[in-house]
């Protein structure tokens, strides 16, 4: 039995430079942050002040039924609309499909709560000392909460909104290894098509880390770069000036299906999906990761299910996350692979363009690898003015160059040390 | 040549002991493992009562392993599961290739260090009664004061699978899912496909979770979905008897080792069991209410016994999902009689939730355990509680006490909220 080959056909981004990948890959192209002073916080002393924000999204040209919207935190809305989006691009016509043959797989993790949401309940339970009480929260906070609250938060409900909005009814996953989430999303549901068990998926991720809790707890770790004077700027992996990331806020769904279902249908088919590695790092802290090899190891384990080598590989979308370690021992883990081929391979990154999209990363960058396949083209890094003695790599700088790319090597890293890669190659 | 995957390792840490072998000895005595919440108070809450881990030694961890110290609690329980299934599995760390070891877990998220956020929350509410509840300015001040931040990042649903990664050095493929009830189910299946497929010849798997935390049993509470029998804590969770009325939380976790059936041979593994056939379907339904035709359901037992090669007359056992809700068990009832037919009331079936409670995302974990103890001491683990029979509910739940039998294939069944159905099949290994 040859093996069934896994193709992208459609393509559904929400990000900070608009819907649909055409203003994404536009902003790509033009090495164009959409990175902004943050509107949507009064922040006053607090540190960091730019994000990579959505600001005209419209939930509700995307979910028809009104009342649903209270159910749907932010993070659900955005994944609905790029899943509407992709499904379109894809030009599928679902009604004709056995949707029992189209799954899902997404990565998404903890949802945020709504403070304001919560505080209600919380608010209900300050007793008369004007502190918190739990045998007040129990008789009158929780009564308090929107009952459905628990709905808006559990990590797999982005997917149940999903298959719900499109009957798709095949195998769904929902995935958690943070920054890498997406990645995994998309190279599992390869797999589920590869096996046989699905002919279609739609795969990513979504996140939105810009509300008060997730901005907290990046604050609280030290992730954030302090480079609030220059906001377009500021996100700069690799660079010497790179101190950390900026956060955005996004969704990136891929349709991808099976190669002759994809031909069956005449569907436009923007590259494929030939080779998916995962590893783990023995980190066990984002700030202080030693260990390079796990990077190293998902990399291989991406291009040797590919059936491909470093020679064969025209560009590396980098992680880059703009974390100074991160940066360090990605670019340590591509010299050693890439080592004798590092004057024909080029190395970009993309998420100075949107902010760090976190679970939302994977999907949305994903498309850039995609697209720079199916357009043959190099997009520039955006922000790389000085490289970090310790990141020297084969950048590329200046205007997107026009090339003919077999293969594109996609790394995404989480924080937790999971790593995904997938090789994309013209078909 | 396919590759045949076994499960070489097993490690559990339940409401009913610490280890497997405790675990199994309350199973099969009927034991629950509900009791008041002692975690927190809980006296003013609708729900009081929940399947805590006893006896748990936290310090003991810490004292071996620093870096455990901020972890979350079902961190723990995940790390003594895999410590105890790799000591049954008899695998030493470093003869094992460990880019050819993999990790597929389902490990839940462990909710908000609830005090110190709490503390942050209150002291930068609004009073001036506007549209916002809380100041977000004096919030990220207050939080930046309070929280601590390493216990922020492990409560993040990834840093259970790092933790395990880190300890038993692996170092190939990884994943943790979070789908809700079925997740630890879907993990091993998951797991399953890729040694098959031969991305690894080993892989960790398994789940851990504890939801019972102040935010946890109040969202539930909400829903509906827990039991409130307070006063009789023991007999709350009643899968399929008539008078249940919701699940009980449970928390724990549950770990298993999968390995390549000729790896296994070559190092004389024993061998607890085999996992044979996958099936993961989704009902696109609602958000948490089950399809009542129960389709998808279905559709998952069916693939899962295809897979396998099997037929309805070679299942011995059917470890229910039986969360105790009214509607999820007349549906799963209705299921069984859909995929097995005739043969529906003859199969023994029964929940172990009647007394673990349930352990959400290490629900599938343990309930895949218990099958292979099944197979391994020919007894079938009760549904306890079972009294008084519910007429939509009327196959043979294995009413209260243990029964011995001869097990060579189960399916165990997990459906979670938002219409996530997986089903395993597992056989009895033979050489």
């Amino acid at each position: 039995m040859t093996k069934r080959r896994v193709v992208v056909t459609g393509m559904g981004l929400v990000t900070p430079c608009g819907q649909g990948w055409q203003p994404y890959w536009e902003a790509v192209l033009q090495a164009q942050s959409s990175i902004r002073y943050f509107s949507n916080l009064h922040l006053n002393g607090f540190s960091a002040k730019i994000a990579g924000e959505i600001p005209d999204f419209n939930p509700e040209k995307f979910v028809k039924i009104r009342k649903t919207l209270k159910v749907m935190s932010r993070e659900i809305q955005l994944a609905i609309a790029a899943s509407q989006l992709a499904v379109q691009d894809a030009g599928i016509a679902l009604e004709s499909e056995d949707l029992q043959r189209f799954g899902l797989s997404l990565g998404t993790g903890i949802i945020n709560n709504d403070l304001d949401e919560m505080g209600i309940g919380i608010r209900t339970a300050v007793g008369e000392a004007g502190t918190f009480e739990m045998s007040k929260f129990g008789q009158e906070g929780i009564r308090s909460l929107f009952p459905l609250w628990l709905l808006k938060y559990l990590p797999n409900m982005p997917a149940c909104h999903i298959s719900i909005l499109h009957g798709l009814r095949g195998p769904s996953n929902t995935i958690t290894t943070s920054a890498s989430a997406g990645t995994q999303a998309v190279g599992e549901a390869a797999r589920v098509i590869e096996r046989g068990d699905a002919d279609v998926m739609l795969a990513g991720g979504t996140d939105s880390k810009l509300n008060a809790m997730g901005i907290s707890r990046f604050h609280l770790l030290n992730l954030l770069s302090h480079q609030n004077h220059v906001p377009e700027s500021a996100y700069c992996p690799f660079d010497i000036r790179h101190d950390g990331i900026v956060l955005g806020e996004g969704a990136g769904l891929l349709v991808i299906e099976e190669l002759e279902h994809a031909r069956a249908r005449h569907a436009n088919i923007y590259a494929e999906i030939s080779g998916y590695g995962s590893s783990s790092d023995f980190n066990h802290d984002p700030r202080c990761g030693e260990d390079s090899h796990g990077k190293s190891a998902a990399m291989q384990a991406a291009l040797s299910d590919a059936g491909t080598g470093p020679d064969a590989v025209g560009l590396i979308v980098a992680n880059g996350s703009g974390i100074p370690q991160e940066d360090i021992q990605e670019a340590c883990a591509i010299r050693g692979i890439f080592e004798k081929v590092l004057d024909s391979v080029k190395v970009t990154g993309v998420k100075p363009i949107t902010g760090h999209l976190v679970y939302g990363s994977g999907g949305v960058e994903l498309a850039a690898a995609v697209l720079a396949v199916h357009k043959k083209v190099v997009p520039p890094l955006a922000n790389l003015e000085v490289p970090d003695p310790e990141c020297e790599l084969p950048f590329a700088v200046g205007k997107a160059q026009p090339r003919e790319l077999k293969n594109v090597l996609f790394n995404s890293f989480g924080f937790g040390g999971q790593n995904a890669c997938l090789v994309v190659s013209s078909l | 040549m396919t590759r045949r995957v076994v499960i070489t390792g097993i490690g559990a840490v339940t409401p009913l002991g610490l280890s497997v072998s405790q675990t199994w000895d309350g199973l099969i005595k009927g034991r629950s493992g509900i009791g008041p919440i002692s975690l927190f108070d809980a006296s003013e809450f609708s729900t009081k009562i929940a399947g805590e881990v006893q006896g748990f030694d936290f310090n003991g961890w810490v004292d071996e392993d620093p870096a455990l110290r901020y972890a979350a609690r079902s961190t723990f329980f995940a790390v003594q599961a895999a410590d105890e299934a790799f000591r049954k599995s008899l695998l030493k760390p470093f003869a094992i290739d460990p880019e050819r070891f993999g990790i597929y877990f389902g490990a839940g998220d462990s909710g908000l260090d609830f005090g110190p956020f709490v503390e942050s929350v209150v002291s930068s509410l609004n009073t001036d009664g506007g549209s916002c509840v809380v100041d977000k300015a004096r919030y990220l001040e207050a939080s930046a004061l309070k929280m601590n931040p390493l216990s922020e990042l492990e409560s993040q649903p990834f840093m259970t699978v790092t933790h395990l990664a880190r300890r038993f050095y692996i170092r190939g493929p990884v994943s943790n899912c979070l789908t809700a009830c079925a997740a630890s189910s879907q993990a091993i299946g998951e797991a399953y496909e890729w040694i098959k497929r031969g991305d690894a010849d080993l892989a960790l798997s398994g789940g851990s979770h504890s939801m019972i935390y102040p935010l946890g049993l109040a969202g539930f509470g909400l829903l509906k979905a827990l039991s409130t029998h307070n006063e009789e804590p023991q007999k709350a969770s009643r899968p399929f008897d008539s008078k249940r009325d919701g699940f009980v939380l449970g928390e724990g976790a549950g770990a298993v080792i999968l390995e390549d059936l000729s790896h296994a041979l070559k190092r004389r593994a024993r061998i607890y069991g085999e996992v044979v056939g996958y099936g993961s379907t989704t009902d696109a339904y609602r958000m948490t209410d089950m399809d009542p035709e129960g389709t998808g359901a279905a559709r998952a037992m069916e693939i899962a016994l295809a897979k396998g090669g099997l037929r309805p007359e070679d299942v011995d056992y059917i470890n229910a999902h039986g969360t105790a809700t009214v509607v999820n068990d007349a549906i799963e009832t209705m299921v069984i009689k859909k995929v097995m037919g005739p043969l529906a009331s003859k199969v023994p079936i029964s929940s172990i939730k009647s007394m673990l409670g349930h352990m959400i995302a290490a629900a599938g974990a343990v309930e895949v355990i218990a099958c292979l103890m099944a197979m391994r001491d020919g007894v079938i683990p009760p549904t306890i509680n079972y009294e008084e029979p519910d007429p939509e509910c009327d196959l043979d739940y294995v009413p209260n006490t243990a029964r011995p039998a001869n097990v060579d294939i189960a399916l165990s069944n997990s459906f979670g909220f938002g219409g996530q159905n997986i089903c395993l099949a597992l056989r009895k290994y033979y050489e």
